[in-house]
């Protein structure tokens, strides 16, 4: 019994371990990840012109590696303050970190909760139509589904501009400034390749309820079906639409990316990218923010629906 | 019915196919030296309207960039770039892949339930950032220290590296249930060793997966070329031009006409000419929707589950209820006596 807890403590930490074994990957592959910082600062504080004298061997260094691993390990153990240096200044991580993060996690959670509502929504707006123009939207859905991120973002802020270019008025802020920030249109793209895998999904798992008996039963007794459907197999879809919501995740999470690139937000992926590349540090940081609550409300919803419903994750995904 | 029947197939393979080898094609009759070039753009009355950036549908069918180049000439030379690139990365990360993940299968089975845990985060870790800040620094940071031909070697085994993980782990899965099936007992009580059943029975079940994983490598590789282009990590090569010496006006420029880095090197420019990053971004549609519909067309006849559209429903046929016709009463007392037939 005991043991069995203990492997399951073991597999639950497993992915945040290896949150660690990605974030120390610099110290792997370049030999003077030290001289890079130190290099940085000065480069920034304008004491060096160049630097050209670094030398930086590329190659596999087992021994710094897990060093820095287990460094940063115990940093976060302690609760000790990792530093960085911006703008010609020692900062401390954990502040400064806080505002952009909870921005991005704004962002995020709308664009969750947006993606969930107009999915089910539109599909089954969707399911009640004929066949055949179910079909085409189908199709079509599909195939904006395929369209890259940037693609999508850069239409919408483009369009947005031509908007104000015809009429005169802006209706959302398409770029974020201090006094003016902007928060339905970064969510707005966000939620969208969520919204159509999500109703891609829903509509596979509405399918698969059709060919069920209790639905043939409930038509025999004259329910209509647009009834059945909003009732009785929209709830028995939704729960399985859950065992998707890692895919939903990282779509969200790598279309943020590009979102607070383009549209210049402060976000959380933005501090990696201004930061990452001269500490380090600050990626195994960020990537814990933004993994670890996630994770912990997967895994502790996938037991609560395990003990329900059941059947385990691997079953159905 | 093989896969090269299904329509949506062949369309998506006949895309993909046009682009690549249409490209090599076009640059073989139309070389750099020879590309379109328009810096002034003349009226009738040979009079200068209009210059560089020249809009497009005005004598260029796509417009040019700021240096007088044609968009369409540079799309068109640069799709052998990106999608050879995309088609060396993904077959490397998948042979790796594969190769590890087979490994992987006939380990123990605790072995392998503890490492899909733990590359579980390869999955959730965006790709861009943890490539960005590993090719990042040897591009720019220490560009002297390493030679030109390291660092190009250095930044193609990271984009490999970043994915083998997750392949290794879906292919070592699909395996290790495959092998979990009955008659792999009989196999074993008939004398097949492991590599044998690896030859003969899980390498013509992987097969088909493994193409569905080719495509979506494809994918994921285009789509992390087209970020790392965005944040100024060129695939090709990066160059420094000086627009303005008195300003110190510099701006990268990409070496070779491949997509990602035209639309990173020209990102600035989409306010004003917005053509120059349109163009390579519709490319990069293009190809994926392509792409898209040969995973899909795939999925659709190799896996039962996961296609977009199923077979149509049969429940819900709706019929008008035949009309019930009143009879008067002579009718009804002549059907009692007789029956239906007079």
């Amino acid at each position: 019994m005991y043991l069995l807890v203990l492997r399951r403590i073991v597999y639950f930490l497993m992915p945040i371990v290896g949150v660690f074994f990605i974030g120390a990957l610099p110290y792997l592959f370049f030999s003077n990840v030290q001289g890079i910082e130190a290099v940085a600062r000065l480069l920034d504080s304008g004491a060096l012109e160049n630097a050209l004298f670094l030398n930086q061997d590329l190659g596999l260094f087992f021994e710094p590696y897990l060093d820095k691993i287990w460094d940063l390990f115990i940093n976060l153990i302690t609760f000790s303050n990792v530093t960085f240096y911006e703008y010609q200044q020692e900062k401390l991580l954990f502040p400064t970190i806080l505002k952009p993060y909870f921005y991005s996690i704004k962002l995020v959670l709308g664009a969750f909760f947006l993606a969930i509502a107009s999915s089910i929504i539109l599909a089954l707006i969707i399911k009640i139509l004929p066949d055949r123009i179910q079909k085409g939207i189908r199709f079509l859905f599909f195939s904006l589904e395929s369209l890259p991120d940037i693609f999508i973002v850069v239409i919408i802020q483009y369009s947005m501009i031509l908007y104000v270019r015809n009429t005169g008025n802006l209706l959302f802020p398409i770029v974020h400034s201090d006094q003016n920030p902007s928060y339905f249109l970064p969510i707005f793209c966000l939620s969208i390749l969520p919204t159509l895998f999500l109703i891609r999904t829903l509509l596979f798992l509405l399918d698969d309820e059709d060919s069920k008996t209790y639905v043939e039963f409930a038509r025999a007794k004259g329910i209509r079906y647009a009834l059945i459907l909003y009732i009785h197999m929209l709830r028995n879809s939704l729960l399985s639409l859950y065992y998707y919501s890692k895919n939903v995740y990282w779509l969200l999470i790598s279309t943020l990316f590009m979102v607070e690139t383009i549209m210049a937000i402060p976000g959380i992926t933005d501090f990696m990218l201004d930061n990452g590349p001269t500490t380090p540090d600050v990626i195994t940081v960020s990537v814990l923010l933004m993994f670890v609550p996630f994770y912990l409300l997967f895994t502790l919803s996938s037991y609560v629906l395990e003990h329900k419903l059941g059947r385990t994750n691997e079953e159905v995904a | 019915m093989s896969v090269w029947r299904s329509p949506l197939f062949l369309s998506g393979f006949l895309i993909i196919v046009t682009l690549f080898f249409g490209s090599i094609i076009y640059s073989h009759f139309v070389p750099n030296e020879k590309q379109p070039v328009m810096q002034i753009r003349f009226d009738e009355q040979k009079q200068p309207v209009d210059s560089a950036p020249i809009a497009p549908f005005k004598e260029m069918p796509f417009g040019t960039d700021r240096f007088g180049v044609s968009i369409l000439h540079k799309v068109i030379d640069g799709a052998k770039y990106t999608l050879g690139f995309a088609f060396l990365v993904a077959f490397a990360r998948l042979f790796f892949g594969t190769l590890l993940g087979l490994i992987l299968s006939q380990l123990p089975k605790s072995i392998l339930r503890a490492s899909s845990k733990l590359f579980e985060s390869f999955y959730y870790a965006p790709a861009t950032i943890v490539a960005y800040l590993l090719i990042y620094p040897v591009l720019q940071i220490f560009t002297w220290s390493v030679p030109k031909e390291q660092q190009t070697i250095f930044s193609l085994l990271i984009l490999i590296l970043i994915a083998v993980p997750t392949v290794m782990v879906t292919v070592a899965n699909e395996t290790s249930k495959f092998l979990e099936n009955e008659f792999i007992s009989s196999v074993n009580v008939l004398g097949g060793g492991r590599i044998h059943k690896l030859r003969k029975h899980v390498l013509p079940y992987l097969k088909p997966r493994l193409s569905i994983l080719y495509s979506q490598q494809l994918i994921a590789t285009l789509l992390l070329a087209a970020h790392l282009g965005i944040l100024q990590v060129f695939i090709g090569g990066t160059d420094f031009i000086t627009l303005d010496p008195l300003e110190n006006n510099t701006v990268p420029v990409a070496m070779i006409n491949e997509w990602s880095s035209m639309i990173g090197a020209n990102y600035y420019q989409i306010r004003g000419d917005r053509w120059i990053v349109f163009a390579p971004l519709a490319g990069f549609a293009v190809t994926i929707l392509a792409l898209n519909f040969m995973v899909e067309a795939m999925k659709r006849q190799y896996l039962a589950k996961g296609a977009y559209t199923k077979r149509t429903r049969r429940v819900r046929k709706t019929k008008t209820p035949v009309p019930v016709k009143k009879l008067s009463q002579e009718q009804f007392d002549r059907i009692m006596k007789t029956g239906t037939d007079n």
